[in-house]
């Protein structure tokens, strides 16, 4: 939880009752700094139960792929480089970091499977990559909208993870432009229960609430992320579901709908 | 400091679902204890998922009986909405037949889900059995495992294939292939707790890539494979 430049962060993670009961640490993975050009790098990562390590895995992803976004925003090169060839330059990172971490502890790469969502955010732009499931919402002049598009797999508990094969490479990419007044990063354990139509529709009930609530937050970042927390253990999410929960804020301080 | 985020709601039934068909042999050959176990461990699932606060919200079971003709008992329904049947043993094994019902079923269902937003894991089928194939056309019965194979193959079903007693495990690897497992003795019981857990572990995602991690088996199956 920091206050950075023109931007407020919280976050939460909340460790699912299945991995409690079975003594499983949280799975899910964030890591979150600013450029000193400003920019937010944000990223979050869910690693897949089926996989005994997989929590390292998530976590060397976040690690490996703000580490490898701040290194292209280094260079002015990069800079004006497609976001599109960022993106993979990024996810290759990451995947790479992981492979690494599952070398170091002499076991497969799939043992540290696990999802990724990098978001790169300045104040009139929102760069995105993502490997399975996981999502981002975006808030303008009050309303919202779903940034990029779900995860394409047809079941809920078969998603891509970034230790796929190249061949296998399932990255999407997009890029939102025009200011923002605030950004939800969300892994799947709350996705179902946050949208409509499929996962297209933000659920307005859910995100205007707490885009509201960080936004009053600002200032005291710290009481408010322990609120999050305790939003997200709540009887009202933990009897639907019993996974891993992150949830990041990020929100413009300045008055709604203006910077 | 006040509640900054006490008005959040979750969208309502949006619950992930989990579909499961029960394909059950009731031919003669099941007749006294056998399926009086059966029956009683189908109370054993019921209770066994109602027991999971998040399961019996998710999976969905519909189940499908086959003797000398198959019958829908009843379609997909809620855990904590099911009843479970109590079925009587009588006639041939059309267990060919009982297999497209099984597919046909659960396709149809996925098509409900997805029309309705609700995201869903991949269907089970369990079929248990005491024989093999008897009283249907043997075209039927090719066409039923080819059906069935070229499903497996798309990712369309998770498929598990239980043997009771006489049945004849290399009839049914022939007919729906993979590894199926003897039940231990009439342990039905102990199957459907393994099942439930099974179905309330699959809720929880990240399984990934078709991997479904499961409990072992050994506490119901004669032989552990391994699956």
């Amino acid at each position: 939880v920091f206050r950075a430049r023109n931007c407020s962060v919280l976050v939460a993670s909340v460790r699912g009752a299945a991995h409690e009961r079975a003594g499983a640490p949280c799975q899910d993975a964030y890591a979150i700094a600013q450029h000193a050009s400003g920019r937010i790098l944000a990223a979050i990562s869910d690693g897949a139960g089926s996989a005994s390590r997989s929590h390292i895995g998530a976590q060397a992803a976040v690690q490996a792929a703000v580490g490898k976004a701040a290194e292209l925003l280094d260079s002015a090169a990069n800079e004006e480089s497609p976001w599109d060839q960022q993106a993979h330059a990024i996810i290759a990172a990451a995947g790479a970091a992981v492979a690494a971490a599952a070398s170091a502890a002499a076991v497969e790469p799939r043992e540290l499977a696990c999802t990724l969502t990098i978001l790169v955010a300045d104040e009139d732009s929102l760069a995105l990559a993502q490997v399975g499931d996981g999502a981002v919402v975006s808030q303008a002049g009050g309303d919202c909208e779903r940034v990029g598009a779900p995860d394409g797999s047809e079941y809920l508990n078969e998603t891509c993870f970034v230790t796929n094969s190249a061949g296998d490479d399932c990255t999407r990419t997009s890029l939102r432009r025009g200011r923002w007044d605030g950004v939800a990063m969300l892994t799947d354990g709350i996705e179902p229960f946050v949208f409509e139509n499929g996962g297209v529709t933000p659920f307005a009930d859910f995100f205007a609430p707490v885009f509201s609530g960080a936004r009053d937050a600002v200032g005291t970042e710290a009481a408010a992320a322990l609120q999050l927390f305790e939003m997200l253990s709540a009887n009202a999410v933990q009897d639907r579901t019993c996974d891993d929960i992150t949830l990041v804020i990020l929100t413009d301080p300045g008055p709604e709908g203006t910077t | 400091m006040t509640q900054l985020f006490g008005e959040a709601r979750l969208a309502a039934n949006t619950d992930p679902r989990t579909p499961c068909v029960l394909l059950l042999d009731t031919s003669g050959s099941m007749e006294g204890e056998r399926i009086a176990a059966l029956n009683q461990g189908l109370q054993v699932l019921k209770a066994e998922l109602m027991e999971d606060s998040i399961a019996k919200n998710r999976v969905e079971i519909a189940v499908v009986s086959f003797s000398s003709c198959v019958t829908e008992l009843h379609d997909f329904v809620t855990a904590a909405d099911w009843a479970a049947p109590t079925l009587e043993a009588d006639g041939l094994t059309h267990m060919g037949e009982g297999i497209l019902k099984a597919l046909e079923l659960v396709e149809r269902r996925k098509a409900e889900l997805r029309a309705a937003h609700i995201p869903y894991t991949r269907p089970w089928v369990m079929l248990i059995s005491d024989g093999e194939p008897a009283g249907e056309p043997e075209h039927v019965v090719q066409h039923a495992s080819a059906e069935l194979l070229q499903a497996k193959d798309a990712k369309k079903v998770q498929w598990f294939s239980v043997g009771v007693a006489d049945a004849d495990l290399e009839a049914m690897r022939r007919l729906a292939g993979g590894e199926p497992l003897m039940l231990k003795g009439l342990q039905f019981s102990r199957l459907f707790q393994w099942l439930s857990r099974s179905l309330g572990g699959n809720g929880v995602s990240g399984a990934g890539m078709g991997q479904v991690v499961l409990p072992p088996v050994s506490e119901w199956a004669a032989v552990d494979t391994g699956f």
